[in-house]
């Protein structure tokens, strides 16, 4: 809706024609975007897919109000929207047992179903302790609702999601990363696939913090981790306004919709010595994270492999069929979602033990990646066929051709997490815009 | 009997005590210990909204005008578009269709083409599918 309202700006009068399912969404979207009277037409969902008679039927139902909405329709009023500061936040006084303050934040809309720390100006106060920014400054107008994120309503989500003042640094950085255009936080935010915000994290801030990089880093009994993920969630969802069923589209929804993956690098224990972030520019003594959206993952679990190249053989399976039918063929990550509609790239959660045994074989990271594009390919009868259609210097090729899914090592990219055991998970980007921001935690 | 007296004053004692804990208890009052009365945060944050603008003047009419159908190339809009353009056709023989297939994701020639689409349309209709 963001393109509709563009070419409403420069005086070209719109109506859209859209799916009954979305319409919520881009009423929303276009409101925020300040054309709040935008002309819509609801056609039954599905538009597509389905027969050419209902096809026909959905047009000939929704053509004479197209028409009516072109021609003869005037909205009855403007809406005026009300716009205050945004900081201070307002304070509001409650009396009552937890229990009732627990629900009033998600009767409210304040809350995302997980019990929240109430966020007392007392311990806001505290919060805003662990940062020199000043809590008026706007950090972030969090799409699609376009609410103002300030460094106070930063302090405020650390203490509701039970974050302490010498996380601020973090959940700033967090806040940086995600709302750069590169992550598309809109587009992950709003559609029918299940994606999971991922937090990536290097540096000495990991033992000083005490974020999880080891045994279970993913899992329970990771404060850090698992508080910096909600954080993340509570921000999206409350300020974002990123809510199912109107405005989230995710068909399921997942997990990662209520506490974000957060995770360390195991940089002691990564055989190529070299972290993900010095990769990406940054000094090793630099504290640095890394967002990007996924896809939910998947594991490899080989316990047999010695050698690197069996292993990367059972690691490439897993990844060529990772995100299916979303994930076309000879993707490359210079080209757009929309030339391709295609999973760019991927994340390899290398388990230690998997990394020793790949590092025995391939002594950089870009040569087990090189190895992976050759060996991650599909017969082109297992791509949605929409969207594989090989270039003509490819050759011929019929329903069984291997063909590959990526064109380049820097699409597929290493990290060494976790701790004992013969394991690793996959983590496919979900396919928009998507690209993995790095930022430095400044303190 | 001594002893006796120590035990019998002891269960009493006990008795005594049990009733006024119990009596704390079912007392609303006594509830006070599970109540708080606190300020918070209200953490929705106001809005960045862009001035509220009306939208434009509608067309008169359809007939000899330039219609740019914007297709947001999902699956849902492509198979839904020749046939509401069959149906625009079927109605309006004189109206002029051209279609843009423009992403909702961004990508590097995108603003050329909304400018495009922009510059040779009198009307747009746009299609939002899934």
């Amino acid at each position: 809706m963001v393109d509709q309202s563009q070419v409403e700006k420069v005086g070209i009068p719109t109506v859209t024609a859209s799916s009954d399912q979305f319409t919520g969404l881009a009423k929303n979207t276009v409101k925020s975007l300040g054309l709040p009277d935008m002309a819509f037409v609801d056609v039954a969902h599905p538009m597509g897919m389905i027969s050419l008679q209902e096809i026909r039927a959905r047009a000939d139902e929704a053509f004479p109000k197209i028409v009516q909405m072109a021609t003869n329709w005037k909205p009855s009023a403007t809406a005026v929207q009300k716009i205050t500061p945004a900081y201070p936040a307002e304070r509001i006084k409650f009396k009552g047992t937890y229990e009732a303050l627990d629900k009033m934040f998600y009767d409210k809309g304040w809350s995302i179903g997980l019990p929240i720390i109430p966020p007392t100006p007392e311990k806001v106060a505290a919060m805003l302790k662990g940062t020199k920014r000043k809590p008026d400054e706007i950090v972030w107008a969090v799409p699609p609702r376009m609410g103002q994120l300030t460094v106070e309503l930063v302090a405020a989500y650390g203490v509701m999601a039970r974050c302490k003042p010498e996380h601020m640094p973090l959940l700033l950085a967090v806040v940086k990363a995600l709302s750069n255009p590169d992550y598309d936080w809109r587009g992950n935010s709003t559609t029918t696939a299940p994606t999971n915000p991922v937090i990536i994290i290097n540096g000495p801030i990991l033992d000083e913090l005490g974020i999880g990089y080891s045994t279970g880093a993913l899992g329970g009994e990771m404060p850090v981790n698992i508080s910096v993920g909600y954080f993340i969630n509570l921000v999206g969802d409350i300020i974002g306004g990123s809510v199912p069923p109107e405005i989230d589209k995710s068909t399921h929804g997942s997990r990662g919709d209520l506490v974000a993956v957060v995770i360390g690098e195991n940089e002691k224990l990564n055989p190529w010595k070299q972290s993900y972030a010095v990769e990406q520019g940054f000094k090793p003594t630099d504290n640095v994270l890394t967002a990007y959206s996924a896809y939910m993952g998947n594991i490899n679990v080989d316990h047999t492999s010695v050698k690197g190249e069996e292993l990367l053989n059972t690691m490439a399976a897993g990844l060529a069929g990772a995100a299916s039918g979303v994930s076309a063929c000879m993707t490359r990550f210079d080209r757009s979602y929309a030339v391709e509609n295609a999973v760019r790239f991927a994340f390899l959660f290398l388990g230690p033990e998997h990394a020793d045994t790949i590092y025995n074989d391939f002594r950089t990271k870009k040569s087990a990646s090189e190895y992976l594009v050759k060996k991650t390919v599909l017969p082109l009868w297992m791509y949605a066929p929409a969207r594989c259609k090989p270039p003509k210097e490819f050759g011929p090729y019929d329903a069984n051709t291997p063909i590959p899914r990526f064109t380049g090592p820097e699409q597929i990219r290493i990290i060494v997490t976790g701790g004992p055991g013969k394991q690793s998970q996959i983590w496919p980007t979900f396919p928009s815009v998507t690209k993995p921001v790095s930022v430095l935690i400044e303190k | 009997m001594q002893r006796h007296g120590i035990k019998l004053f002891l269960t009493v004692l006990i008795a005594a005590c049990f009733v006024i804990v119990s009596a704390f208890s079912l007392c609303p009052d006594a509830n006070a210990a599970g109540q708080v009365e606190l300020k918070v945060l209200e953490p929705r944050a106001e809005l960045l909204s862009a001035p509220a603008a009306p939208i434009n003047t509608r067309l008169k009419t359809l007939e000899g005008k330039k219609i740019g159908i914007l297709n947001n190339t999902k699956p849902g809009a492509d198979s839904f578009q020749p046939y509401l353009m069959q149906v625009l056709k079927e109605a309006y023989p004189t109206v002029e269709f051209k279609v843009w297939n423009i992403s909702y994701n961004d990508y590097p020639n995108k603003a050329n083409e909304l400018k495009e689409l922009a510059a040779w349309s009198d009307g747009v209709i746009g299609l939002l599918g899934d």
